[in-house]
């Protein structure tokens, strides 16, 4: 795990050695911020950083912002575990049920995402306080405030991707086009990598389709 | 939180001229605004719901603070629409004269004058107003009651599905409403079952058949002001003290279960809309005007708006400009764009398959545009492929 110190510390190593600038051209704040910026980017891009939160089930309720269940940015509902079926809900789209849809009632079986804040749930509960939804999602992580925090998620070698964001946005303020536009194109490398880390990581181990065990474990039994 | 202010700190720091040399802080926030709604606009990340009230739009008011808001702010007072008090505008007797002087409140507050429609005293009460054919029955103090529809905010970006008494109604065009019945207009009214939007004003939604302006709305008894409590009447303080702290009944309402906070999370209900018999449309909107300094928009996607603005501050003539920057700077706002669309599209990749089925619900051939015949939801007995 890398310190958000280390980071600021390679961004002004290989800021000095690239344009001779010097220790005082740039406040660590500013870094810091350039270095958010780039954590944020790269989690919007790939989705790297995973979560879930506990959301009770409330009687008649259809609509759940994720906003107040979670402190973090959610960028992407991947799951829905519900503790009243131990079950996980069906990803549906509404217009795929009938029409008096918003009238049934009972223990949710179902749900669906409007916009970047809220998910609504079908049927809606008919009872209160006695169920957990378990929304697992992808989000944005907090961001780095502290010289020595880090975060654990993000692996060590894609923390240079972070450099490369911040230093494209001191090249922009520099006013150094070319030099941005390069160093932006070196973060998207990283970050294309690291998104293929991310929706790849079955990749070798899946067990393919049920009951036709294909992957690496049907063709080790079959 | 990210505020309109910050946002054109940030944009003047990142062209290094805090000091406003080349751009002033009113161009900043002009490029912001925009920059705010294009990227809002393209994205639709706000869902809201807003009700088309189904109630006699007519009204009454008993200070000139309820008559504003009835008037000029709908959703600040204690209705969504706006109410007109004007005789031509809103009623049919010839030779009636204003609304506002038939249903006056005996002049007491507003300067109105006149007998009342009985009970109707303030816009929440137009429950209260009742008749036939959108009059009342004494055709002397005529208030229509029939409802063709409602004006959405003009900030909504995208219509997505309108109900009424719960039910999802069918969009048509005007044209298909037309070849179902010529006069869907002047027809009396009833449960609607379609909607149009497409001929009535930009932002007008007409509903098919027109209600009859008899939503149940829970009448307002007591003193104006902030909501306390979860329904319009019977404020219950409770006072008993359970471990030295009183267990409800004072304080502001700040949502209840069952209700989506239209134009939420922040703010205080200002009125209880029931879902029965009243008509509920699911919208995308525009964010919260940064006439109130504050984005909506989660702080990660702002700096595609700033974004935008820099842009725009590169593009203009001037010592300041750069064409090469401005042109990145819209290929990032671009990627915002493509950032949180994507995003959306894929917001369900668990989406998992039937064994050995389909990965998504199958729909079948529409010859008669009903679909096949389906169990009641989509969840009933898989569809096994018996070859196999």
């Amino acid at each position: 795990m890398v310190p958000l110190s280390t980071i600021i510390t390679n961004v002004r190593l290989r800021y000095e050695s690239v344009s001779g600038g010097s220790l005082v051209r740039w406040a660590d704040d500013d870094i810091t911020e350039f270095i958010n910026q780039g954590l944020e980017t790269l989690a919007e891009a790939t989705g790297f950083y995973e979560r879930y939160a506990s959301v009770p089930v409330a009687l008649d309720r259809t609509w759940y912002d994720v906003r107040g269940f979670t402190p973090e940015t959610v960028i992407q509902v991947t799951s829905i575990w519900s503790t009243l079926r131990n079950q996980w809900l069906e990803p549906i789209d509404p217009n795929e049920l009938d029409i008096w849809w918003e009238k049934a009632r009972g223990t949710p079986l179902a749900f669906f995402t409007k916009g970047i804040y809220w998910f609504g749930v079908y049927p809606a509960s008919d009872t209160d306080g006695t169920g957990i939804l378990q929304v697992h999602f992808r989000a944005i992580p907090s961001r780095f405030t502290h010289t020595q925090a880090v975060l654990a998620e993000l692996p060590d070698d894609f923390t240079t991707a972070l450099e490369d964001y911040a230093l494209y946005e001191m090249a922009c303020v520099d006013r150094q086009p070319k030099r941005a536009i390069q160093l932006f194109k070196s973060y998207q490398e990283r970050e294309k990598n690291l998104a293929d880390f991310v929706d790849h990581r079955l990749r070798n181990a899946t067990a393919g389709r049920m009951g036709k065990f294909a992957g690496r474990m049907g063709r080790r039994f079959v | 939180m990210y505020t309109f202010y910050d946002a054109t700190n940030d944009t003047l720091d990142r062209l290094s001229d805090l000091e406003n040399v080349i751009w002033s802080r009113a161009e900043i926030q002009l490029y912001l605004k925009d920059g705010y709604d294009n990227f809002v606009r393209q994205t639709n990340p706000f869902f809201d719901c807003y009700m088309v009230e189904n109630l006699p739009p007519a009204g009454n008011w008993q200070t000139d603070l309820e008559k504003y808001f009835a008037q000029q702010r709908p959703g600040w007072g204690l209705t969504d629409e706006r109410l007109m008090y004007t005789q031509n505008e809103q009623t049919t007797a010839a030779g009636s004269v204003s609304q506002e002087r038939f249903h006056g409140t005996e002049g007491k507050y507003g300067g109105s004058y006149g007998p009342m429609a009985t009970g109707m005293t303030s816009p929440g009460d137009r429950a209260y107003v009742t008749g036939s054919d959108g009059l009342l029955a004494n055709a002397v103090d005529a208030v229509p009651v029939k409802v063709p529809g409602g004006t959405l905010p003009d900030r909504v970006t995208d219509l997505l599905r309108v109900t009424f008494n719960q039910r999802t109604l069918v969009g048509i065009s005007s044209m298909q409403a037309k070849y179902l019945d010529p006069a869907y207009e002047v027809r009396g009214t009833g449960y609607p079952q379609f909607f149009t939007w497409d001929k009535d004003g930009l932002m007008f939604l007409r509903v098919i058949p027109a209600m009859a302006g008899v939503a149940v709305y829970d009448t307002v008894d007591g003193s104006w002001g902030t909501m306390t409590y979860t329904t319009d009447t019977a404020v219950t303080v409770v006072t008993t003290e359970v471990t030295g702290h009183n267990t409800g009944g004072y304080g502001m309402l700040v949502h209840r279960t069952d209700m989506f906070p239209t134009e939420g999370p922040y703010g205080t209900p200002t009125r209880v809309h029931p879902t029965d018999l009243n008509c509920r449309v699911e919208v995308f909107r525009l964010g919260h005007s940064l006439d109130d300094g504050i984005f909506e928009l989660p702080d990660n996607y702002l700096k595609y708006v700033i974004f935008w603005a820099m842009y725009k501050a590169m593009l203009r003539d001037g010592p300041g400009q750069d064409l090469e920057l401005a042109e990145h700077y819209k290929q990032r706002f671009e990627m915002g764009i493509e950032f949180l669309t994507q995003r959306r599209a894929r917001m369900n990749p668990e989406r998992f398959s039937h064994f050995r089925g389909m990965g998504q619900f199958p729909v079948g051939p529409m010859p008669f545009g009903m679909g096949d015949p389906q169990p009641p939801y989509p969840f009933g007995t898989p569809e096994y492929d018996w070859r196999l």
